[in-house]
């Protein structure tokens, strides 16, 4: 009887244990073996920092996979991310194998057409990354072309880059752009200018200027108490009253001096002015050469003046002639 | 010439605490053939040993392992809840279950249970001068006592392992849900999703090095024990304290390795 509970307990943990086994091998990735799953590819240009094998790939937040590789490509430094999506989360893609690929293929299709693309995003506070497949693109937008090298026996899923990269990009240019200011030549710049401030806040003539300032502020106050004690607001409105009716005579006569005016026809009268100004332009240069003629027959008749006191007989001798040499 | 080769001999030997055990290696390496043989293989005391060993064992390993599973989800509660993280409860108590403390737990649990129980029987066989009567008779005593241990421990330990991890899980998930108050659906889903079958048979897979550890602790205290009672009490002691001491080591060693193949 001994014996017999002895075995009972053996056979009961073996088989126990053995059933254990089976089961939580199963449970802990066997079952992968039975679930259908197909090849998805897609690239990154930026670090795929935080994302490993195993890592999640989602459809707008459901889990439909695991990141199966990651690999780099020598030819062209693009990080390659093999993905496993498995057509177990997809309902109503039913049928055989070849069947389930085909629905697959068609929808993934269709939504690239629709903008659906993959980014990297980040699961948490610990920097670990799953790939998160959303409508990123605009509806109709034209897809690119896979890098060279990607067969047709994997489905290429463009990425676009991550939000992460574009906020570090932003702070980049942020960065890049502050570095640029000059801020020695500003910190000299405004040095100076204080420096000058201070020199001119210290001279002695702004000192002064502002006690004439002063003077004249006090003056000018001074003034307009007397003028406020001598005119009362009664005296003001006659005032007023009075310019408004001068001003009404300037305007009247403004009026009468305009109506004269274009009776006075003025156009041609300013005509007939430069007609006489461009005669008496033509008579000053013919005045001109008469003065110079009669300049001329002066210095003639003084000739003829200082001859006749060297010589008064030649005026009934006539003029002598020269002597010859013989 | 033979003179010379005694002293070269006497000049180069190595202290007996150094060969004796690899000696002892070697003698139950050599009796492993003898397992072909269907007589040697003993069933009746393998089955005995695997009983002892094992099915007695379980109780105690489900115990302990269900509270380290639930001491180390406590202790990842009251960490993790400060970052509103509780459901890394599931991973921390997952991988140190499947990958450390289960194995290591089980081991030392074995090592308590079987390791002193083979040096305190070996030790008491030598004492009352059965070993060198079996090696009279012609019997070679690493194969008839050694082998019979080693094999139910190589089958006990392993599947003690599976229950210890399942114990430790579902202690992890007793107080994730009563605790930490996750929900029991998010707790297995994400037990289920982050737990692989590789980290699972990694973990098994050392309870075969602890196994073959512990046993040949064991037996090789019982072996070397002084011809009185106080010499088998002595070898139980050792045997209890090298086995923690080679279980431990080979831990770390285990763990290096496995963490060059990325697990």
């Amino acid at each position: 009887m001994n014996d017999r509970n002895q075995k009972l307990r053996i056979g009961m943990f073996v088989i126990g244990g053995v059933l254990l086994l089976l089961i939580m091998l199963f449970f802990f990735g066997m079952s992968d073996f039975f679930t259908h799953k197909v090849a998805v590819r897609t690239y990154f240009s930026e670090s795929v920092q935080g994302l490993t094998v195993g890592s999640g790939v989602k459809y707008r937040g459901v889990p439909i996979g695991t990141v199966s590789k990651i690999a780099i490509r020598v030819s062209d430094k693009l990080v390659e991310v093999n993905m496993e999506i498995q057509l177990d989360h997809f309902v109503n893609v039913e049928g055989g194998r070849s069947r389930q690929l085909t629905e697959f293929d068609r929808f993934f299709r269709s939504e690239l057409e629709q903008g659906m693309r993959c980014r990297l995003e980040y699961a948490g506070i610990t920097g670990m990354r799953y790939i998160d497949f959303d409508y990123f693109a605009t509806p109709g937008q034209e897809l690119p072309e896979p890098p060279a090298g990607t067969g047709p026996e994997v489905l290429y899923i463009p990425a676009v880059p991550s939000s992460f990269r574009d906020i570090l990009k932003a702070l980049n240019t942020s960065l890049d752009r502050i570095s640029r200011i000059r801020f020695e030549e500003i910190s000299d710049g405004l040095e100076r200018s204080l420096s000058e401030l201070s020199g001119l806040l210290s001279d002695p003539a702004l000192k002064s200027t502002i006690a004439r300032i002063n003077d004249a502020a006090e003056n000018l106050e001074t003034s307009s108490r007397t003028i406020s004690r001598v005119l009362n607001e009664e005296q003001i409105n006659r005032i007023v009253s009075l310019l408004e009716t001068d001003l009404k005579s300037v305007n009247e006569l403004t009026t009468q001096l305009i109506r004269e005016t274009r009776d006075s026809k003025i156009p041609e009268s300013t005509a007939s002015i430069r007609s006489a100004a461009d005669s008496f332009v033509n008579s000053q240069d013919e005045l001109s050469n008469t003065l110079l003629k009669l300049n001329q027959t002066l210095d003639s008749l003084r000739e003829l003046t200082d001859y006749l006191n060297q010589d008064p007989s030649s005026l009934v001798s006539g003029k002598k002639k020269p002597k010859v040499l013989e | 010439m033979a003179e010379n080769r005694a002293k070269t001999s006497r000049r180069f030997q190595l202290p007996d605490s150094v060969t004796e055990p690899v000696v002892f290696i070697g003698r139950v390496a050599s009796a492993l053939p003898l397992l072909r043989q269907k007589r040697q293989l003993r069933l009746k005391e393998t089955l005995y040993y695997l009983d002892l060993c094992g099915a007695q064992s379980l109780p105690l390993v489900l115990l302990i392992c269900f509270l380290m599973g639930g001491v180390l989800a406590i202790n990842g509660q009251i960490q993790l809840s400060k970052f509103g993280s509780e459901i890394f409860i599931v991973d921390m108590v997952g991988f140190s279950v499947l990958k450390e403390f289960g194995p290591l737990m089980v081991a030392l649990i074995a090592t308590g249970q079987a390791g002193s129980a083979f040096a305190s029987e070996i030790g008491t066989m030598k004492v009352d001068e059965e070993i060198s009567a079996l090696e009279t008779l012609g019997i070679r005593p690493a194969a008839y006592l050694v082998l019979p241990k080693l094999i139910a421990m190589l089958i006990a330990l392993p599947l003690l392992t599976v229950f210890g991890d399942f114990a430790g899980l579902t202690g992890g998930l007793a107080v994730g849900i009563t605790v930490a108050g996750l929900p029991l659906a998010a707790y297995v889903e994400r037990t289920l999703d982050i737990l692989d079958s590789t980290t699972f048979l990694l973990g098994v897979l050392k309870s075969f090095v602890f196994a073959v550890l512990i046993t040949l602790a064991g037996c090789y205290c019982g072996f070397r024990s002084s011809g009185d009672a106080q010499g088998v009490g002595r070898a139980a002691t050792a045997a209890v304290v090298i086995s923690i001491l080679f279980v431990v080591v080979a831990t770390a060693l285990l763990t290096v390795l496995y963490s060059f193949i990325g697990y």
